[in-house]
């Protein structure tokens, strides 16, 4: 790209407070990008929308509301780049991710036609403390990273009806979130993409591991070489029927006073992070089907003591068009925290759980110590690179990150 | 069209309005690209964009102007407003393509905005994996092109030859569920009872793959129902339980 595309392409990512790919590093101290400002600064009166259009609140725990913003997403959010699938978050995930401890509905972002009262978009943020920067090289090893801990938002679901993508609606949307969180003294985002917008923090990959290959062939998610076999690469994924970690089962809310140590103690090693209170881990950790599976390891010769922590959330999506098939159930490695147990044998009965329970794909990025199962257990390479951001942050001298250096895993 | 939309124009009809007031200007200041022809021709999809399919008498023989903008719109049938919108700006596009330059929507925007995760697959990534080479027996047999294989045949490839996992190429037809090959392999004489590296028989991918025609071809081309891979199991074990064939 020339200068001048550049900036056409970013015309609004480059007014924001981001790290921009034309900036030196050099001397940039660690820190916010903007002037820090105080709530009374922040502007009083949401963003103006184009004529017939209105903001609204996205009230979730209103059944009726959360079906409008399932419908939104399901029929206009993310694609692949040939529209063979889309993501079809289901409406009691978004309830999970979106209603989570200290959510704010006003975060909860909806714009509609005012003549039809027709939701056309939506952007939604929740509050997270996340852990970034400190020393360099901590990554695997182990060592506390240090760092600064921020309380920030995640930036999510961020969503414009397809027939109205010319309105240029998304980055009045964006604007508005930020003035809504600005309102409640927060001053950062972590967020990510699947594009390239100014300027990563850190680029990661999607690994993926049939569970049901047949189906995965058949619907064009991955595909036969002509020199295999279907009866191979059945017999190849073929996982066992139950977990190997004898005293693992599912994690329940009375665990996560043993989870917070185990949980941010693992975490401290990254230098991009969450740090969990005792609410949240029993929030995120928990068990709801078709949403979010957690699983601990329980010491069989020590009840009552928490070794290790694995687990994984639904996202499917709607298969367009293909004559037999209509959803891709896909699982996706979410935190897992090794202890008594081999990472590997934890994601490997991950799996096992997720294949019994039906799931298609289990899907992991290359973050954590994802890389050290990966080969292993049978994960290829996807097309798919996610990018992170962070809004109003930066590192010293404007230094990124490896995928081995974060621990965030947004959904 | 999307009826809820109603009261806010859709991209679709931002763009046709675009174009629709683009021809406006041009046909007044006389731009010679626009035939009486062509004129007509967009007449019919504006009518049809705007008030849907045409209605009402065809005007009077004397009304030759009236006729012959009639005419366009009626040829249109049941072309829906949406599509009538599209082809509106498509046919401009070809006609003057300067028309919607600078107003150009990025395929970022048409895919779904700018933040949120990525959808990934394998599909694309394993394509480099594909070995190198010219195409093996094995392969076209996977592919279904019998011809390719009758072809290979008479070219003297042998009909059992053995890939790295002793697979023959009735395999790969029982594995793919191609019939036709199948029954053109064993018509030249293939080993219906040819075992992989892990004894498995063409009826026992039939079997693991869900192909009951292949199995059935098989079966009545003699191939041996007992024999048991290294795992001990038989092509009838490994069968879909919806075959009912476990236990017979």
């Amino acid at each position: 790209m020339d200068k001048r595309q550049i900036k056409e392409k970013y015309a609004f990512w480059g007014t924001q407070p981001v790290a921009q790919f034309s900036e030196a590093g050099g001397e940039a101290p660690e820190g916010p990008i903007d002037v820090p400002k105080t709530v009374a600064e922040v502007r009083q009166e949401p963003y103006t929308l184009p004529d017939s259009f209105e903001w609204c609140v996205c009230d979730l725990r209103d059944d009726a509301v959360a079906h409008e913003v399932y419908e939104l997403l399901s029929n206009n959010y993310v694609e692949d780049d040939d529209n063979m699938f889309r993501f079809n978050y289901s409406s009691g995930f978004l309830k999970w991710c979106l209603l989570c401890p200290g959510h704010t509905l006003d975060w909860l972002v909806g714009v509609r036609v005012k003549a039809s009262r027709r939701l056309v978009g939506f952007i939604s943020a929740i509050p997270a403390h996340i852990r970034v920067g400190g020393g360099p090289g901590a990554g695997a090893e182990g060592g506390p990273a240090g760092g600064r801990e921020v309380r920030m938002v995640e930036i999510n679901f961020l969503c414009v009806h397809k027939k109205l993508r010319s309105k240029r609606l998304a980055p009045v949307l964006i604007k508005e979130i930020t003035r809504r969180v600005n309102l409640r003294d927060i001053w950062q985002a972590a967020y990510t993409a699947g594009v390239l917008l100014p300027k990563p923090l850190a680029t990661c990959r999607y690994f993926h591991r049939s569970l049901n290959p047949r189906k995965l062939i058949d619907v064009g998610f991955s595909r036969l070489a002509p020199r295999m076999t279907m009866a191979r690469t059945i017999k190849l994924y073929k996982l066992p029927d139950e977990p190997l970690t004898p005293g693992m089962r599912e994690a329940r809310p009375e665990d996560a006073p043993k989870l917070v140590p185990l949980l941010n103690d693992y975490l401290a090693r990254y230098r991009l992070t969450q740090v969990f209170n005792e609410e949240e881990v029993a929030h995120w950790f928990q068990n709801i089907d078709n949403v979010v599976q957690a699983f601990v390891v329980e010491d069989p010769a020590a009840p009552g003591s928490l070794t290790d922590l694995v687990s994984f959330y639904a996202l499917p999506s709607s298969i367009l068009g293909h004559p037999e098939h209509t959803e891709l159930r896909a699982a996706y490695l979410y935190y897992t925290v090794p202890g008594a147990t081999p990472l590997k044998q934890l994601v490997n009965d991950a799996m096992i759980m997720a294949a019994s329970k039906g799931y298609d794909v289990f899907n992991a990025l290359d973050l954590l110590q994802n890389e050290l199962f990966l080969k292993d257990l049978k994960f290829g390479a996807g097309d798919g690179q996610l990018h992170y951001y962070l809004y109003n942050w930066r590192l010293a001298g404007n230094a990124s990150l490896t995928p081995q250096e974060v621990g965030l895993v947004l959904m | 069209m999307d009826d809820v939309l109603e009261g806010v124009a859709t991209d679709e009809e931002d763009i046709f309005n675009t174009a629709a007031s683009f021809l406006a200007s041009a046909v007044t200041t006389k731009d010679a690209r626009f035939t009486d022809k062509l004129k007509l021709q967009f007449y019919g999809l504006y009518k049809q964009a705007t008030a849907g399919k045409c209605s009402g008498g065809r005007p009077a023989f004397w009304d030759v102007a009236g006729r012959a903008k009639w005419d366009a719109w009626q040829a249109l049938g049941d072309l829906s407003k949406e599509h009538a919108m599209q082809r509106y700006a498509q046919l401009l596009g070809e006609v003057a393509p300067e028309w919607n330059q600078g107003g150009s929507r990025d395929t970022q925007a048409k895919r779904g905005g700018t933040m949120g995760p990525v959808f990934s697959s394998l599909a694309a990534a394993e394509e480099d994996e594909d070995a190198e080479g010219p195409e093996t027996l094995h392969e076209v047999a996977g592919q279904g092109d019998a011809e390719a294989v009758g072809r290979m045949l008479e070219a003297g490839t042998p009909v059992d030859e053995r890939d790295e996992q002793g697979c023959t190429a009735l395999h790969f037809a029982a594995d793919r569920g191609s019939e036709e090959v199948a029954r053109l392999l064993l018509g030249a004489g293939a080993d219906v009872n040819a075992v992989d590296e892990d004894g498995q028989t063409p009826l026992h991918y039939a079997a693991v793959t869900a192909h009951r025609e292949v199995y059935d071809l098989l079966v009545a081309a003699g191939a041996d129902i007992s024999i048991q891979d290294s795992q001990g199991q038989t092509a009838a074990e490994a069968a879909p339980e919806a075959w009912g064939l476990k236990g017979a």
